[in-house]
């Protein structure tokens, strides 16, 4: 699956741009203010122009011979002092506090005592202009020549100052906007990890649910609200998909359950039937239409929970079951059948008539399969069982193919390819193994091994 | 003797009728509670045969009044193969026996015959298997209409094979049947006594064969033709 983008990510960058918006945003609205002359925020236009001015009077600070600064006015000072008439600017520096050569001899006149107390921020009027509005600002900036106090008068606003100003107050408060962002960053990003740990363990939940436990459903109570709806919705479509398997187990059993009937219809009539080799034929037939039908009912009947698989079952009674359910036909038909038993363990964990089934329909397929006069073999053997015929046998390259629905060699093959594919099915659901071997000189060995009992097994074996 | 047949899946009931026909018994067959009740009242029955899903109940509720009506009534249930409940139910509520459905026919007349077995009022009708006809209340032999007599056990071994014909009898059941339960017995004794009465069957040319299923017991039949299926 392509994985989308993270939203941990996403949400820290929103939080990060709504930092950034929030300054400028305050910044703007600060402003605002101060131009509409509320009290604690008033200023001017021509205040926001002092950031840059004090910046061109730095770059104009150049050290003479013997290391001390002069102001050397660089072009963009000059084209400053030809734009405003009035314009003057002073540098201090702010350890000895003495005029840097080349500042304004009337703001020198006028700040000498100011400096005194190195303000860090000061307004001023020269004398014979009025109070109101402030055109002077001194401040402390730093330079390559240390701590400078620089001061500017009649400085104009220009209107790329708002980005300036704004820029010399964004660093001003850096580490706060940093500290800000970065730690809503860290916030959001352990919020949207801590909310989404509910869903990480819904999705391990679903990661467990297949065919046969479509019963399940994810628990929705520590989930956030916000993915709630979600998780409904995963629990409604799951709770829709068990309603349609088990309308459809539903089926297959029903169905299975209507076929029982006329299929012992059928069997009865033709045991009254007189004998022939018709008769036997048909008999094997429906013989082989019943073993097909009772495994569909059993596996139906297994999913459903109907029949457990955990019951302690004798194989060597069942099969022993089987052989002598079956050998009336099987003579009837010039073949034979052996049950043979090899010293072993032979109780297995399971259902016996789940494990019944499979095994007359392994036994089906060999007599089918068995030449004329031979005999089909079935061995219990260490919770395993075999079932060994002479006939054709199967190809190696079939082999795995063959446990699967519907399939067939090729078009003319006999058979539904029904039979084996739910064997396997049931003797997966028994948590066991089904496959087939080569019977030395010629024909299939089926085989199934299915799980031990323990030997503290508590229920008491099914008699049969 | 007589046997009442309550079920009522006509199709079914044919088919089993016919069988029970054939092996000699005479049989009525009803497809309700209701008729069978109707049915105990007229005549005296054997043993019934009682379907557990009736148009109008369970089969079971029969059982109780089967008992006070006719107490000796033997009583099989035909129960669906997987309601294992359903078996032990049946034989809580006073039913001898239990049929499985789905059921081989041979396999009903057997069960049929075992409980029927040394039982009073009515002849048990005789058995008749290729050319031989075996009667089991007098336990006499005829092959091809001529008596024939067995040794004693060898007779025993016939008649247990007999009652089941076309099932098979594990060695267990043939054992008991021969020295008992709870005797020691020497398994071989067993083959022997069977290969002895299969060369008495061969010599009568009395058409039956038994054949031997390995670790299970064995089989009687009627033999087939030879060249028959050529």
């Amino acid at each position: 699956m392509k994985s989308g983008s993270s939203l941990a990510r996403r949400t820290v960058g929103y939080l990060m741009l709504a930092q950034i918006s929030a300054f400028v945003l305050a910044w703007a609205i600060t402003l605002g203010l101060g131009l509409a002359g509320v009290e604690r925020f008033t200023q001017t236009w021509d205040e926001l122009a002092a950031y840059r001015v004090a910046n061109l009077v730095i770059d104009s600070l150049k050290p003479d011979e013997g290391g001390d600064i002069h102001i050397v006015p660089s072009a963009q000072l000059e084209a400053e002092l030809n734009r405003i008439s009035g314009f003057k600017y002073a540098a201090f520096d702010f350890r000895t506090k003495t005029p840097v050569p080349g500042s304004s001899p009337e703001l020198v006149a006028r700040l000498t005592n100011i400096i005194e107390v190195s303000p860090t921020h000061a307004h001023f009027v020269l004398p014979g202009d009025p109070d109101s509005p402030t055109l002077g600002f001194m401040g402390p900036y730093w330079t390559p020549y240390g701590r400078v106090q620089v001061a500017s008068y009649r400085a104009k606003f220009r209107w790329d100052d708002i980005f300036l100003s704004m820029r010399e107050d964004f660093w001003n408060f850096a580490t706060y906007l940093v500290a800000a962002a970065l730690l809503s960053g860290a916030t959001a990003w352990f919020a949207v990890r801590k909310g989404l740990t509910p869903l990480r363990s819904a999705a391990a939940e679903v990661a467990h649910i297949d065919m046969n436990s479509l019963g399940k459903r994810l628990v929705s109570e520590d989930v956030p609200v916000e993915v709630a709806p979600f998780v409904d919705a995963v629990n409604e479509a799951l709770m829709r998909l068990d309603a349609w398997a088990a309308r459809q187990r539903r089926f297959t059993a029903n169905a299975a359950h209507e076929l029982r009937t006329p299929l012992a219809i059928m069997r009865a009539r033709l045991e009254n039937a007189k004998a022939s080799s018709l008769k036997s034929e048909l008999l094997g037939d429906a013989s082989q239409l019943r073993s097909i039908v009772e495994q569909m009912l059993v596996v139906a009947r297994l999913t459903e929970g109907q029949l457990v698989a955990d019951q302690c079952v004798d194989l060597l009674a069942v099969a022993g079951q089987v052989v002598s359910g079956f050998l009336p036909l099987a003579i009837d038909r010039d073949r034979f059948v052996e049950l043979k038993a090899e010293r072993a363990t032979r109780l297995v964990r399971g259902n016996a008539r789940a494990i019944e089934c499979v095994i007359t329909n392994l036994v089906d397929n060999a007599v089918r399969a068995e030449p004329r006069e031979g005999t089909v073999l079935v061995r219990v053997g260490d919770s395993v069982i075999a079932v060994v015929d002479h006939g054709e046998g199967v190809a190696a390259a079939d082999r795995e193919m063959i446990f699967e629905p519907f399939w067939r060699k090729n078009e003319v093959s006999p058979g539904t390819g029904l039979g084996l594919a739910i064997a396997k099915e049931i003797v997966d659901a028994h948590g066991g193994r089904i496959w087939v071997e080569d019977t030395p000189g010629g024909g299939a060995t089926f085989k199934i091994s299915l799980q031990g009992t323990n030997s503290n097994w508590s229920t008491p074996p099914k008699p049969n | 003797m007589r046997i009442l047949l309550v079920e009522d899946q006509e199709s079914l009931a044919r088919q089993v009728v016919a069988r029970i026909e054939r092996a000699g018994y005479a049989v009525d067959q009803v497809d309700t509670i209701e008729g069978a009740i109707h049915a105990l009242d007229r005549c005296a029955y054997a043993l019934a045969l009682l379907d557990r899903r009736l148009p109008d109940g369970d089969g079971i509720s029969l059982v109780p009044r089967i008992r006070k009506s006719q107490p000796d009534v033997r009583i099989l249930l035909l129960t669906a193969l997987d309601a294992v409940d359903d078996r032990i139910e049946g034989l809580e509520a006073g039913a001898d026996d239990y049929l499985t459905k789905p059921f081989n026919l041979d396999e009903m007349i057997a069960r049929i015959r075992a409980n029927l077995r040394k039982r009073d009022g009515g002849a048990t009708p005789p058995v008749v298997i290729g050319a031989m006809s075996f009667d089991l209340d007098r336990r006499a032999v005829a092959i091809a209409g001529e008596p024939v007599l067995f040794t004693h056990r060898e007779l025993i071994l016939l008649e247990a094979l007999v009652r089941r014909a076309n099932c098979v009898v594990s060695r267990e059941t043939l054992n008991a049947e021969l020295y008992g339960y709870g005797e020691e017995v020497q398994d071989h004794a067993l083959t022997s006594i069977v290969s002895r009465l299969r060369a008495r069957l061969a010599a009568l040319d009395a058409g039956i064969e038994i054949y031997s299923a390995r670790s299970l017991g064995y089989i009687l039949r009627e033999a087939k033709e030879s060249g028959a299926e050529a």
